[in-house]
């Protein structure tokens, strides 16, 4: 070896030497330092890092039984959740997890999927997905127009906002130009997984739902996504009043 | 789980933590730059590498997957912190490694723009910019193929270029 093995390959040497590495190793002074480092370093994880943090890893890892009681619970909070009409709305692909509620105020009522609201309304959504994933919201309208919400481009580029899970995003969504009237629905897409999804594809695939009042309030979700993506979406209706 | 169970579980996770966890926190600590960090990082990506039961492989698998694992998870929370969800007080930039083949203009750019790609093409700019890999030998530790890094990077590098004079990265 005559070149300075990358820091991956340190470690397994560092683990395993081998009689190819040795000569390098043992010449190369700046590789010298590297595994002085590396030592060190072994060190304090020993000293100050495995002694603060075990008793967690051990927690952290451990298989985790779900009681029967505690699905029955879930099972009952998800029907009277139903019951009430809360306004929790899940679609697409995943498995419900995405959730995303709707409001014409922040303290006002969440708001059903349909709901006629004034056409000069703005909206608080609030937007929680159960896994970590990359969030976007957009909104489309009848005339096949589709708006970037959330995040904002001077926030994130072309890139959607990491989540973590369980995280509740809030996000203000102006009302229509102009206070036109009719259909719009908000989608909210978050991709989980480390691949990227850019405002550009997920505007590409929302125009395919085309214009028309019927097929947006037909669509649920988005098309065309990447599997990883959960979605959720809420319809309203824009009224004059 | 029983208590002989627990102790079993127990036993295995020292065994495994003590054997690989200063693995992951040189790692973590190479991303984060911050010890306090670094340590809650180290946890967290170790519970995950427990959760898919792959630690008792060859140093030949494992080494690479601990590399991966520990590569996506700090870089996702660097991001996470640039977007304001957490702080990092006394975090460091990355401290660019002098890789061979690696020309200066490149380094420099690394660590200015890396936050504007996602985290698939900023494990690639990190590990042949600031680790020093070899292409074929990132391809492995990511899992991904050849032509994946290679077309990654020079995404990268030309999104960097268009970044350096005033524009958005070409998409």
């Amino acid at each position: 070896m005559t070149r300075c093995p990358s820091d991956l390959e340190l470690e397994r040497l560092a683990r395993q030497p081998d009689g190819a590495s040795a000569p390098h190793l043992g010449a190369c002074a700046r590789c010298a330092a590297r595994l002085a480092e590396l030592r060190r370093l072994s060190e304090v994880f020993e000293r100050e890092v495995f002694l603060a943090t075990v008793e967690a890893v051990v927690a952290g890892a451990a298989p985790r039984p779900v009681p029967r009681a505690a699905w029955v619970a879930v099972a009952m909070a998800a029907a009277v959740l139903v019951a009430l009409g809360v306004g929790w709305l899940r679609a697409g692909r995943g498995d419900g997890a995405l959730d995303l509620v709707a409001r014409a105020g922040p303290a006002a009522a969440a708001l059903a999927d349909g709901q006629r609201i004034p056409a000069g309304a703005a909206l608080r959504l609030e937007i929680r997905p159960r896994r970590a994933c990359t969030l976007w919201v957009a909104a489309a309208d009848a005339a096949g127009e589709v708006t970037r919400v959330f995040p904002p481009k001077a926030m994130t580029g072309t890139l959607g906002l990491p989540v973590a899970a369980g995280t509740t995003v809030p996000v203000d969504a102006p009302a229509r130009p102009e206070g036109r009237r009719g259909p719009e629905r908000y989608f909210a897409v978050c991709l989980c997984g480390d691949d990227a999804l850019e405002w550009k594809d997920v505007d590409r695939a929302a125009r395919a739902i085309g214009p028309g009042e019927a097929p947006l309030r037909a669509a649920r979700g988005i098309p065309g996504l990447p599997d990883e993506t959960l979605q959720a979406s809420l319809l309203v209706e824009r009224v004059e009043r | 789980m029983d208590e002989r169970q627990g102790g079993d579980h127990r036993t295995r996770v020292v065994r495994l933590y003590r054997e690989y966890g200063p693995v992951v926190y040189r790692r973590c600590l190479r991303l984060l730059g911050d010890e306090e960090q670094a340590r809650d990082a180290t946890q967290e990506v170790f519970v995950k590498l427990l959760r898919e039961e792959r630690l008792t492989g060859e140093d030949a698998e494992v080494l690479p997957w601990i590399y991966r694992v520990a590569t996506r998870h700090c870089l996702n929370l660097r991001r996470a912190v640039r977007h304001g969800r957490w702080s990092l007080d006394g975090g460091r930039e990355l401290e660019v490694a002098d890789p061979e083949g690696a020309p200066y203009p490149e380094r420099r750019l690394a660590q200015q723009i890396l936050a504007r790609f996602d985290t698939t093409t900023q494990a690639v700019a990190v590990g042949v910019l600031v680790d020093g890999m070899r292409r074929e030998e990132l391809a492995g530790a990511l899992g991904l193929s050849r032509r994946t890094v290679h077309r990654k990077l020079a995404r990268f590098l030309a999104g960097a270029r268009r970044l350096l004079l005033g524009k958005e990265p070409a998409p």
